[in-house]
Parts: structure tokens; sequence; C-alpha cells
């Protein structure tokens, strides 16, 4: 398991110095209310119990601070924004989104989806500047340094292939689409205040996949002269292709159209191998909240 | 009922003036002042008559009867004994927990005490360490209440209920033992007779503690810590129902009724139930 929010050391941190308030609240208590009555004649005889009674309490007791460092862990486990892999998968290949200075922030959104150990960010500034690396918490997106230096396209991915390795892919997230996307990469526009302008052909090496590549699901159209269309190099099969762009949730550019969406729909249907646990740990908090306060309104009188 | 509050307001004391609480006359006391006595005496309250004896004292002769049947009937009158009264409070540090316990005690006994003075009883005040007799009448109340004030300050002591079989007592306290009811029980065997006046808490039948707690006996200062579940309470309670039987049967065996006052009781409602408890016809 894996945390893209907090790490785990802090959360550790967190985990133990909430372990010991919550125990020196528990345990200081009884010290710290002290109440003189007439008399305890009548409340000495009603305390008395037999042993396993005594023995039930004292775990009964330690019990019910069992909620309460449910909820905390719970609520520590959430801000961690644990990821789980399934045992048996391959890891994930490399993920390097690419981002131009107004993209950046829904760029970092979309990575702190991915799997923060095989996830790295670039922003476009001259020949490129790694913003969050290899797994770093997705904490607060940085701001783009000002003025951004106009992206120097080759050096970025020459500099996002270097992080990715061959295997890995390449997400673009830019306002402007950029002049060729290399292999394995693509393409999604940002909406952003740059005028929209209608984005030059990207490349595309899709020789012999060509009319296979028409029957993918969301893409509208390709041309028919498969010289440079694609990113994708053919070596990739076309299932691996099929499988990646299902997975990918992204906008697939071709030369013809201005973009081409893969349905979230059709996107979702792919395999996972990993699985967000964020929501069930803050399900998981307040449930044993719920459960904390229900046992408190029960021992108080009324 | 604040701290600053006087021991013995002008209520209270005017109360004692006016004379609210001695029974109408010697003769219709059914608690306090004389009390008739089986055999006849010299008081001036007549009793009947009795045929005439050789011996008997010429002048109690009636000699109207005589007049009318020419024969010779005596007069006889009641006899009113003097009887003493004890008036026992508990000056421990369980009756010191609150100040209202102390002050509504300390109230209770200055009505007693009053009263029996003022219906020509002696009385014997004790509490904790301070011992001392009271002649009746107006001086003896004037003195009596002076005394109450001056003791009440006195340094707590665990309290002493011996006193001589045959007077009249009253012990004002709360009867809780820091031994427990065994012990309380054992003590109260050995008193002669006495009615146990109880100084209770208003709210000792629900008590408002909650969550995890420490108490501390004012007394013993010996700590127990509790966790007041429903579970704990109905044994509490339980406990408590004990108590009060023992405290009855206690009271029975010296031939009277426990009576029980709230610690918090404002002066006019602790005069009102004072007069119901001890001078309204057909109590004991």
């Amino acid at each position: 398991m894996t945390a893209q929010g907090l790490p785990w050391n802090w959360i550790l941190a967190g985990a133990l110095a909430a372990g010991a308030v919550l125990a020196a609240l528990a345990f200081l208590r009884p010290l710290c209310r002290e109440v003189v009555v007439p008399s305890i004649m009548l409340w000495q005889s009603a305390q008395r119990q037999p042993r396993y009674r005594v023995l039930w309490r004292k775990l009964a007791r330690l019990g019910s601070l069992l909620p309460a460092a449910t909820a905390i862990a719970a609520m520590l486990l959430t801000l961690a924004k644990p990821v789980l892999r399934l045992p048996g998968t391959p890891p994930p290949p490399r993920q390097v989104v690419i981002a131009d200075a107004a993209a950046l922030k829904t760029a970092y959104d979309h990575a702190g989806k991915l799997d923060p150990l095989h996830t790295a960010v670039v922003l476009a500034d001259a020949g490129g500047a790694i913003v969050r690396d290899f797994g770093a918490p997705a904490t607060v997106c940085p701001t783009p340094p000002r003025p951004v230096r106009r992206p120097d396209w080759h050096a970025v991915a020459a500099l996002a292939r270097n992080l990715a390795g061959s295997e890995g892919e390449i997400r673009y997230f830019c306002t402007e689409t950029p002049p060729q996307l290399p292999e394995r990469a693509a393409f999604r526009r940002v909406p952003g205040a740059v005028a929209e302008t209608p984005p030059p052909p990207l490349a595309v090496l899709l020789p012999r996949q060509a009319r296979w590549a028409r029957r993918l699901p969301g893409i509208r159209a390709v041309t028919a002269e498969a010289e440079a269309e694609v990113s994708i190099e053919n070596a990739v099969s076309p299932r691996e292709l099929e499988q990646r762009l299902y997975a990918s949730e992204l906008y697939f550019a071709d030369s013809g159209a201005q973009r081409a969406e893969v349905p979230p729909r059709e996107a979702a249907a792919g395999k996972r191998s990993a699985f967000q646990l964020g929501a069930l740990f803050a399900l998981l908090a307040l449930a044993a909240a719920a459960i904390d306060f229900v046992l408190w309104r029960k021992n108080r009188i009324v | 009922m604040s701290d600053r509050e006087p021991l013995f307001p002008d209520e209270l004391l005017a109360a004692l003036r006016r004379g609210e609480l001695p029974p109408q006359s010697a003769s219709d006391a059914r608690f306090f002042g004389r009390h008739r006595a089986a055999v006849p005496g010299d008081s001036p309250e007549f009793q009947d008559f009795r045929a005439y004896r050789p011996g008997d004292d010429l002048r109690r002769v009636d000699w109207n009867i005589y007049r009318r049947s020419g024969k010779l009937f005596l007069r006889r009158f009641r006899a009113l004994p003097e009887k003493r009264h004890w008036l026992i409070l508990d000056n421990s540090a369980s009756m010191r927990c609150r100040p209202e316990r102390l002050r509504t005690a300390w109230r209770i006994a200055a009505l007693l005490g009053g009263a029996l003075l003022d219906s020509g009883d002696p009385v014997t005040l004790r509490a904790g360490n301070f011992a001392r007799n009271f002649p009746a009448g107006n001086a003896g109340a004037a003195e009596f209440i002076t005394a109450l004030e001056r003791c009440f300050d006195a340094p707590p002591v665990a309290p002493r209920f011996d006193h001589p079989a045959g007077d009249g007592c009253c012990i004002i306290s709360d009867f809780l033992h820091p031994e427990g009811l065994a012990a309380a029980e054992k003590l109260l065997s050995l008193v002669p007779g006495f009615t146990p006046i109880r100084i209770r808490e208003p709210d000792e039948e629900s008590p408002e503690l909650a969550g995890e707690v420490r108490i501390v006996d004012a007394e013993s200062r010996a700590g127990v810590v509790i966790r007041p579940d429903r579970e704990l309470l109905r044994r509490y309670r339980d406990n408590l129902v004990r108590f009060k039987a023992m405290l009855k049967r206690s009271a029975d065996r010296a031939g009277s009724r426990v009576r029980e006052f709230d610690a918090d009781l404002e002066v006019s409602a602790l005069i009102r139930r004072v007069a119901e408890e001890f001078f309204v016809e057909g109590s004991r």
C-alpha cells in the first residue's frame, strides 16, 4: 500500500501523538474528577463485584478506547490517501505528466489519482522542470514560476522520456497542442486563457494498425494515411494499446479532429490493478466516531 | 441557601419567640412538654375522684360532694413529672461535607430545643465535644440558641449517641458510618430510646455523577473510583433502601419513627416541616 497524501512517517508520528493523547486522557480521567461525598458507605458495597466482572470491566474500559483509536487512525489514513496494489499484478509503467503553467493545476489533480510511486509531474518551462518526483506526496499544487519561459518541447519530451524510461507513458496536459507527441504519449487539451487555435497535426506512427485504430472506442476519426497519427510505436500490440487507452481516461488527439474523447464509462471498464482506499477509511472513521459517541452516551447518567 | 446565610435567620428566631411550635397545653402534648403520668400527682390539673380512706389528707376532700351526698370523696390531680430531653447533634465530617447539612441540623435543633424549653422541659444539648444542660423557661431558650451558635464552628468529631435511658432523646444526624451499614446498625442498637432525625441530600436517590469519578469519604478520606452506570446505580439504590430499612428498625426498637429532612430546606419550609412532624395531633 502506498500513500499519495501525507507521507508515512508523518502518519506514524501523528498516530503516535494522537494515541499518546488518547491514552493519557483515558487513564488520567479518574484523577481529574474527584468528588467529596458525605459517605462512600452506600457506594462501596455497590461497587463490590465478582472477580470475573472486575476483569471484564477493565477489559471493557480498554475496549472503549478502541473506537476512538480506530477513528483517529482511520482519519490519518484518509489523509494519507492510500493506494492498494493487488498482489500478483505487475507494477504499472511509470507515468510522467507534462503540463504547461496554465494547465498545471489540472495536471496535478490528475496525477493525484495515479500511483504516486510511479508518477511524476514536469512543468513545461524552458527545458522542463520536475515539480513532483516519483514517490513524493501529492500535497498542494506548487505555483509556477513567473514569468514562465517558452517551452522547448523537444527538451521537455526528452526529460520526460528520461524519467519515464522506455516503457513509461507520457501525458501532456496543455492549453496548446505540442508540436509532436513522443512514443507512448497522449495529449489532453486543457481550456486555458490562451486563445483556442486549431492545433497542428500530431505525429502518429502506426503504419500497419491504422485500420484497426478506427475501431478503438472513443476515437472518432483517424486519417487513412497512417503516417503520423498515434504516438505509440507499432511494437505495441493492439490489445495492449486498447487496454492503455481504456485506462488512460485521457483525450486522444488525432490529426484531423481537435480531440477525440474516450468516454469515462468505457475508460473505467479497464482492468484495475490498484485501488484508492481514502473513501473507505473516511467511512471507517465516521463509523468508529459514531460508535464512540454511542458508547459515551450509554455510559452517561441521564 | 448560600454560605453567607445566617445560621438562625430572623424568620426562625421570630417563630421561636412567637411560640409557634410548643403544644397548646401541657396535657395535650404529644411529643414535647410535660407528660401525663400513670400515677396521680400534685399538679393543678384535675384527674378524678376516689373514696376517702382513713389517713388521707382532709384538705383534698371535696366538701361539695359531701354536702350533696353525705359521702367523703377525695379530689385527685394529675402527675406531670419533669422529663429531661437530650438533643444530640452529629458534628462529624460527613455532616460538615456541605454547609447546608450542618446548618439544617442546627436549625432543627434550635426549633426543637426552643419548643421544649418553652413548654417546661429541661434540655441537654450535645454537639461533638460540647455538652450542656439548659433549664426550662425563656432564659434557658435564649442560652440554648447562643450555645448552638457557639458550637457550630467546633472542629468535627465522631458522634456519640449515648444518653441516660428514660430521658427523651432526638439524634440529628445523617447516620452514615464510614465502616458500613452493619457498623451503623450496631452503633444505633446500643442507644436507648431515641428519635432519629436524618439529614439527607436532596439528590441521594439520583446522584448527579457522570463518567468515571473518584468519590472521597468526607469522614475517613478513603476514596473509591466508580463509574456510575445503570447497574451500579441500581445496586446503590438497593443499598439506600437497606440503609433506610436499618434506620427504621433501629427507630422501631427505640419506640419512635424516623424523621427525614432535606439538607437544602428553606427556613419557612423547615419550620413548617418541624411543626408537621413533631407538633401536629397524632404524631409521636
